[in-house]
Order: structure tokens, then sequence, then C-alpha cells
């Protein structure tokens, strides 16, 4: 079942020199403005059910895309069906009147976000147990600090029990513990068959609560699809590769990496195991001469970041001569747990692989972790326990 | 989103309830304001102008309080049109937090505001009649036409300030221009004085004021003096048309005031 159809939706947005100017274009029909197009053309369709992130850069329409949606903005074209209700922490705390106190402020917002009288009745104990005020429920709302504030909004819209939910960057509410609980209700609320719509720039988020991914830029839908190649698409655009012809690979490739592979000393791996050693080994040929850092990340299977780091971080510079070429290994320990993962590889200058990137290449290796059977774990990491003891204490 | 009556109900209690939040005497200023209001015109300006001007009311009231009731059922009135209007022009910028956050119809937004307006006048209406209970003056079934009157008035404040809240989001100037221009329309009403002491030229200018259309009624119903039924249709007429032009300019224009709030 459709809960969402957005087809061949465009806005724009005209500015104008003067206020007056607006007005008599607008009124008369003669646009005469500066025209800056936020979105073109978006189509997509979501299903009851489904969780889908959005991705993009800042200004790619992410946010015009959700108040159109929500219908707080208006399209220039195109169309916007939904099926029930749409809430979400787009309208964190919309309405909030400081004078009165938290548990009028969940009876005034709960009426806007389009609750109703027997849901309030039924949800207001369960949206103060959830935002976790005490008393300060029946202060006033001004007395509340902004955590506060955001907690008593999340809680009431999560109760507010939408057909389809609206995340926007919303979900730094409180402390990591709250988070938690926040991100434990999000997925309850998708186990129990409710539909996403989840806008952040935090990749694994967005992977962890999302089985579809758009990316957005410049106002166009650039892909839809699984999370993983959505959020290589995204690395991309953060990379700044706009011509590149090649999704996984991009950068000047003046300094190149030909090949990426495990050695267990000098023969190459086909897997590994937990704990062992092992050497992960980049060739490497330089057209320039330079100093850059070379990194690696790898990703479990959900594209989870498991681990990462660069030759910078670890207090190395990498000096490559033009015209020749070089093996750059690190010496390792495996301390994954079983799985199958993947590793992207990025040559760059400083400490990110945002500037001055020579080459960097997604999925330049995929590989599995294999446990044997008596395996003494579970989890994805290993780690390492020393000793196991047992002490007597006497009972206070 | 709640049904557009749900939402009239709770922007309606927010402006006369949720306002009065933490004052000692909460919602008793509802009736504080009004009592001290029309006490100051009933005794003192009676004392005052009421000598002089009650000759030019043709009235058979005793000549005492003659003037301060045709100028307390005056004003009140024309606080409830100037009230309106006022508060509808900057209505957007009121609720920009809503507009801002939820899908919410246009034109029903500002709907609570003419209620809420109404239920005031209607408090001190009540105070008034008391008043003059006190000194026997008892309505009579002229009062009736005070809901007709009064409702075109409440249309012509809600259609005009339509079209001013609109306005002011495009020229910020425009509420402005609204302050003034009610200043201007309450001296050209004749509320405080009385239409037969201006010279004929000025007694034809203000005769086209729709405003006074209602409020002339409105006093005369106090002084014993039969409607002008034409003034009450015209300005249901004049009503129709600016409603109409409101809500087709509220339609053209509503992608950009929610582009630009």
């Amino acid at each position: 079942m459709t809960i969402l159809a957005v087809q061949q939706l465009s806005k724009s947005f005209t500015f104008y020199h003067s206020p007056l100017a607006r007005l008599k274009a607008r009124l008369f029909n003669r646009p005469t403005g500066q025209h800056y197009q936020a979105l073109m053309n978006i189509s997509f369709t979501l299903a009851a059910g489904e969780s889908v992130g959005i991705l993009g850069k800042n200004g790619a329409g992410k946010s015009t895309l959700l108040k159109l949606i929500t219908g707080i903005l208006l399209p220039d074209t195109g169309s916007i069906h939904h099926e029930g209700r749409i809430t979400g922490l787009l309208e964190l705390g919309t309405g909030f009147d400081g004078n009165l106190t938290g548990r009028e402020n969940i009876r005034v917002n709960g009426l806007l976000l389009g609750m109703s009288e027997a849901e309030l009745a039924g949800q207001t104990a369960a949206i103060i147990a959830f935002a976790e005020l005490g008393d300060y429920i029946d202060h006033p709302v001004r007395t509340y600090s902004s955590g506060m504030v955001m907690r008593l909004g999340f809680a009431i819209a999560i109760h507010a029990n939408p057909r389809c939910f609206i995340v926007d960057e919303a979900l730094a509410v409180g402390d990591a513990r709250f988070q938690q609980k926040c991100i434990a209700h999000i997925k309850a609320y998708q186990a129990q068959g409710g539909t996403l719509l989840f806008v952040s720039h935090d990749l694994n988020t967005v992977k962890m609560l999302c089985n579809r991914a758009l990316v957005l830029d410049k106002g166009k839908l650039l892909y839809d699809g699984e999370p993983q190649q959505a959020a290589v698409h995204y690395y991309r655009l953060m990379a700044q590769a706009d011509g590149a012809s090649e999704v996984s690979a991009l950068g000047a490739q003046q300094v190149r990496i030909e090949s990426v592979q495990f050695y267990d000393k000098t023969e190459p791996l086909t897997h590994l195991t937990p704990q062992q050693s092992c050497q992960l080994c980049f060739d490497i040929q330089a057209e320039l001469t330079a100093e850059l850092t070379l990194g690696f990340m790898i990703k479990d299977r959900f594209g989870q970041e498991v681990f990462g780091t660069n030759s910078y971080l670890m207090g190395e510079t990498l000096s490559f001569v033009q015209g020749k070429r070089y093996q750059v290994c690190f010496a390792m320990t495996c301390m994954l747990g079983p799985g199958e993962y993947t590793l992207s590889a990025s040559l760059h200058k400083g400490s990110a692989h945002t500037e001055g990137c020579q080459h960097w290449l997604d999925h330049a290796l995929s590989f599995q972790v294999l446990a044997w059977e008596n395996y003494p774990y579970v989890g994805f990491a290993i780690q390492p326990i020393h000793a196991l003891t047992l002490s007597h204490r006497s009972a206070t | 989103m709640n049904s557009h009556y749900t939402l009239t109900k709770l922007f309606l209690k927010q402006e006369l309830v949720h306002q009065h939040k933490g004052e000692l005497l909460g919602k008793l200023w509802l009736l504080i304001q009004p009592i001290a209001y029309i006490f100051i015109f009933m005794t003192i300006f009676s004392q005052i102008m009421g000598m002089k001007l009650n000759m030019s009311l043709a009235t058979n009231l005793p000549a005492t309080y003659a003037y301060s009731i045709y100028l307390v059922s005056g004003l009140l009135a024309w606080q409830l049109f100037a009230n309106t209007l006022q508060n509808m022009t900057v209505i957007y910028q009121t609720k920009s937090a809503i507009i801002r956050k939820l899908p919410i119809s246009l034109p029903w937004l500002p709907l609570y505001i003419p209620i809420s307006e109404l239920v005031t006048y209607s408090v001190s209406m009540l105070l008034f009649t008391i008043y003059l209970l006190f000194l026997g003056q008892y309505p009579s079934w002229q009062h009736g036409w005070l809901v007709p009157i009064l409702l075109s008035l409440l249309l012509f404040a809600y259609a005009l300030g339509l079209i001013t809240a609109t306005l002011t989001v495009f020229v910020p100037d425009v509420r402005r221009a609204v302050a003034l221009l009610l200043q201007l329309m309450f001296w050209g009403t004749p509320i405080v004085y009385v239409a037969n002491i201006l010279p004929l030229w000025a007694a034809t200018l203000i005769t086209m004021n729709p405003v006074y259309w209602a409020i002339e009624n409105i006093q005369r119903i106090y002084l014993g003096q039969s409607v002008e039924l034409t003034w009450l249709f015209a300005l249901l007429v004049v009503d129709g048309v600016l409603l109409t032009l409101a809500l087709w300019m509220t339609r053209r224009l509503e992608v950009d005031v929610r582009d630009l709030i």
C-alpha cells in the first residue's frame, strides 16, 4: 500500500529587488524576479512500512522537499498524495507556550499535530513518562532547559502515532542515553509497520534505520535505492567530484592506488580469522611528487563504519616521488567479528579525504572474517579479555 | 492536522484563557477593563461633554446620560472593528511559528480573531446592559437588530483583515498604514461627536464609510431610534464583494505567503 506518492515535483523560489515588485509580479502574473530552482522533477513513492533516508549536501533541497510533503510549502508543479497523518520532528515543540505547563502544552501541541481528544487522553501519561521531566511537567515550559523542551517535543511527536513519521535531523535530542531511547522508539514504530522518512547527515543512523535512501543534489533526485549505494553517492558528492564517470573511484589520480590486498607475511589472504596477524597492503603508482595521507575504512555489510584510520592520524607522513611505485602496508591484528566486510581506501592531503583528494576508492576490497567452531565470542568486534576471576566479598 | 474547528477552538482558548495564565487576577481582567471603561465614559464624560452635545441628539433619553449612551455604544462597536482589523493584519507574523510547521489553511487561521473580539465585546455589552438597567433603561425588540449589524461589521473587518494580512507579508509597512488609517477612520466616524454638527460636505463624506453604516445603526438602537436598513444591506453587499476579493487574493498569493513567512 502506498503511503506517499510524489510525482514530478518542482519548486522554485523567486527573489525580487523590492517587496512591491513581488506583489505586482504575483498578482498580475508577470514573473520578473530572479529564479532559484530548489527542486526539479522529483518523483518517488513510499510504501507502508518502508523507511527511507534522504541524503544530500546543505542546500540540496532536503528541507524544501519535507516542507512540500507536509504541506507547509506549495509546489510549482507536480503532485503529492498521502494516506493518513504525516507528522514529524519537523514540528518539534510547535506552538509551545512558555507560560503554560508541560502538561498543558502536551494538549496544545498534540491538538496541533492532529491528535484527537481521545488519543490525547490515552497518551498523555505515556508522553509524560517518555519525556522524563519529573515534577517539571507541571511547571511553565519557559523554566525548562532547551534539552527538556526538545524531549517534551519529541515525546509528543512520537506518540502522535502518524502513518508516516518525518524526522529532520532532530535526533540530537538530549544526552546519548535519551537518543538511544528515541532510536529504540523509532525502531518499535517501524516494527509495528510505521513508515519513516528520515533526513540526516549521520550516515550511520540512516543506514541503521532505513532500508532505502534518496540522494538529492542541487534539487534533483540523484539516486533512489539501497542505503549502501546511496552512501557511496553521498560520499562522492562530499568529495565534490562532479564529473567522475566511475562511481567507486574519484580524485585527481596522479597518485593512484593500484591494488589492495591482505597478506599473511608474503602470501595473499582469501579471508581473515579473528585475532589473526596480517598486513593490509596498498600498491601505489606515483605520477607526482607529493606528501600524502593514505587511509582506509572498514564497513560491515550494513554499511556501518566499523573501523577506519589513516597515516596522518597515526602521525606518519608518506612521501611519494614522481614515476615510482610503492607498497604501503599496515601491520595489524584482526579484531573483527565474523562477517562480511568491505574496505574503502583514499589517498589525499591532510587529515580527511574531502581535501586534496588524489584517489578515493569505494569497495576497494571485499573480505570475510571466518570464525572456527569454537570461536568463544558474539558480536562484531573482539574485546580482549585477560582474566576471569571469582572472589569472595563480605556482606556490608 | 485536526479539523479547522478544533484548531479555531484551540486558538480561541489561547487568546482568551492562556494569555492570562500566571496573572493574579487572570480571567477577571476580561471584566475589569470594560467596567473601568464604561464607568469612565458613563460618569465623567456625561458630566463634562454631555450637556453640550445632548441638544444635537434627537432622543427621549434623559439629558444627563443620553450622550454617554451614544458614546459608549459607538465606542464598543468601534473597538470590536478596530481590534479585529489590527490583530488580523499581523496574524501571519503572530502565528508564523505555526505556519512554518503546519499545513494550516490561511483563511481559516485568523477566524478566531473576530470570534475572540466578539466575546470581549459581548462581555462589555453585558456590563453596559446591566448599567443601563440600573438607570431604568430596558432593552427593546429593536436590540435584536444588533445581531445582523454586528455580524456584518465583523465580516467587513475579517475580509479587510485578510487583505491587509496578505499585504503585510509582502510590504511590512502595511501594518503601520493600517494603524494610521484606523486613527483617521475613528475621527472620520461620528462616535465621539454627532454627525449633524458637521458641515454638509463632511456629513456626505462620512456616509461613504461602511463602518459608519454599522456604528450609526447601533447608536440609533441605543438612542431608541429606528434602524436604517439600507445601510445594513449596503454593508452586506460590500462584505460580499470584499470577501470574494480577499479569498481570491489569499489563494493567489498563498504560495508566496508560505515562502516568505
